[in-house]
């Protein structure tokens, strides 16, 4: 579902609780799912979502701002995503200098909103589960013990009594698939 | 055909290494100039970064998740807007007591130290606790008598962690709001630098910022007594103020000065029967930054920019020094940007301001 801009500024300037409601029903899961791309840890992604929707609620009196909703609530996200990671308050990872150049670089990259959009697809998780699915069974194992389990190459050569060569080959072949896969969503 | 700079192998193995975490910080930096340089393989970087994350476990949120956030949110928000700003300034004391415990630390230290080289003095020293609330923040905190503190932005408040002896002392270089828990025996003391008060129980408050040229205490109830720091001063005389009156310490003269504060006539003829009978606090309604409204009381511009600088956390330089004889009166809600501010001031005044970061730059128009 997706409501159009001139519908959320009504709502917003009406202080109307229920729709306040549906945007926030709209907007959070993927909202989320983009701040989980940058902060590791899972609890802070939440928090700091919550913190976006915070500043919408607070901001809604002087709305004539808001151009564009979604836009809008990226643009928050985006920030609050950025002034996370340089706090490096995150427990699950120490960012570098060099981690917080690359990741502004990654962040500068989701600005159009066609990629966004991608982003945003309700379907991209569907469809990354099929096309696991559709994997080499080899590739597949590997794949999972990776993104689901969270083990490195190292971790999983040793696992599965491979070189850690041959597993580093299997992943990245299966990153290779997944992408050729779900081009729709990239561009 | 494209170049790489790197070789395509090299450049899918630094990525992949990237992702799972375990490339170190000078490869990081290789990857960093590859990939903006090398218009390629930054596509193959942000591609197969975005399939990375999109495999991953618990980048999604389950529907039931997400509506359990939402009723958090509810409970915040639309219930309560109050509970709201109570829950970011508990946050706010929570952080201030770390630093107060950092600073417990040092203090005991120095108590440790100063207790073996006095050896056998028996006399009991209290420990000193001390709060410091950045610009752009303000905060709260409950004493050990059970006497409530709120402090401005910008503020440094030494206190003991108990009170010893014959009376309650604290130091404050800043603003501060107190409700005084109430004692006959023993009065409770604001050393302010070049001025003390000292009150039995009752509610004030004090501005002492060590850059501006005057000390105020606005009393909103009870009594207060008010000294001049000049100890070598015979003359130093005690000055009583009673409720809605304002004492101005001016720094350079070393004098009080005590004033009436006044009714403010509203223009709106129509709507005063309210103000005429039962009169509130005028005090109260001049002393507002506790409630996180920012105002200013036909206060002039170099006065108001130390005030914004305080409140926000930005720096304010003025380039036109024309403009800082202007006067102003405003309100402002916490919710309010700066820039809400300095657009209300445009209104009437033809300034232009420029923002860098967290400085401002402002000029005539």
């Amino acid at each position: 579902m997706k409501i159009s801009d001139t519908k959320i500024n009504d709502i917003l300037k009406a202080n109307d609780n229920f729709a306040f409601e549906q945007i926030f029903k709209t907007y959070h899961s993927k909202l989320f799912a983009f701040a989980r791309r940058f902060v590791k840890d899972k609890e802070s992604a939440r928090q700091l979502i919550m913190d976006v929707f915070l500043n919408l609620w607070n901001q809604h009196e002087k709305i004539e701002l808001i151009n564009n909703i979604e836009s809008y609530l990226i643009v928050c996200t985006r920030n609050q995503c950025l002034n996370y990671i340089r706090s490096k308050k995150d427990k699950l990872k120490y960012y570098s200098e060099t981690d917080l150049k690359l990741i502004e670089y990654e962040l500068n990259y989701y600005q159009s909103p066609q990629i966004i959009d991608n982003l945003f697809a309700e379907k991209l998780q569907e469809e990354i589960d099929k096309a696991i699915l559709k994997l080499p069974p080899q590739q597949q194992t590997v794949i999972k013990l990776s993104r689901i389990d969270g083990l490195t190459s190292g971790e999983i050569a040793q696992k599965l009594e491979l070189s850690k060569r041959t597993v580093e080959t299997h992943i990245y072949a299966a990153l290779k698939f997944l992408k050729e896969n779900l081009k729709p969503f990239i561009y | 055909m494209s170049i790489y700079f790197m070789k395509k192998e090299e450049l899918e193995n630094f990525i992949l290494m990237y992702l799972e975490g375990t490339l170190d910080d000078e490869k990081k930096a290789i990857l960093l100039k590859e990939i903006s340089e090398n218009k390629e393989s930054a596509k193959l970087f942000l591609e197969l970064k975005f399939i990375w994350d999109s495999s991953g476990k618990d980048l999604f949120i389950k529907e039931a998740e997400s509506k359990n956030e939402f009723e958090k949110f509810k409970k915040n928000t639309f219930a309560d807007k109050r509970s709201l700003i109570q829950e970011s300034k508990k946050l706010r004391y929570n952080t201030f007591l770390k630093y107060a415990a950092i600073f417990i630390v040092g203090f005991g230290l120095a108590y440790i130290v100063a207790k073996l080289s006095l050896s056998k003095s028996h006399q009991e020293v209290s420990m000193f606790n001390m709060i410091i609330v950045p610009k752009g923040q303000r905060s709260q905190l409950v004493l050990a008598d059970g006497t409530k503190i709120w402090l401005n932005s910008d503020t440094k408040l030494k206190y003991p962690e108990k009170f010893i002896g014959n009376s309650r002392k604290v130091f404050l270089d800043g603003e501060a709001y107190f409700e005084v828990a109430k004692s006959k025996k023993i009065p409770f003391i604001v050393d302010a630098g070049k001025m003390e008060i000292s009150v039995m129980g009752t509610t004030f408050n004090v501005r002492n910022y060590p850059e501006d040229k005057k000390i105020e205490t606005i009393l909103i109830e009870g009594k207060v007594s008010l000294r001049t720091n000049d100890i070598g001063n015979k003359l130093n005389t005690e000055y009583i103020l009673k409720p809605n009156q304002k004492a101005t310490f001016i720094k350079s003269a070393n004098a009080i000065l005590i004033t009436d504060l006044k009714v403010e006539k509203p223009d709106n003829k129509g709507s005063d029967n309210a103000t005429s009978g039962k009169s509130e606090s005028v005090a109260a309604s001049i002393v507002t930054w506790k409630e996180e409204v920012l105002n200013i009381d036909n206060e002039s511009f170099l006065d108001i920019t130390r005030k914004l600088e305080r409140w926000y956390g930005y720096e304010i330089k003025i380039k036109d020094t024309t403009l800082l004889k202007n006067r102003f009166k405003g309100r402002f809600d916490h919710h309010e940007t700066i820039f809400q501010v300095l657009d209300a001031i445009r209104v009437s005044t033809p300034i232009k301001y420029i923002v860098n970061e967290k400085t401002i730059t402002i000029d005539k128009r």
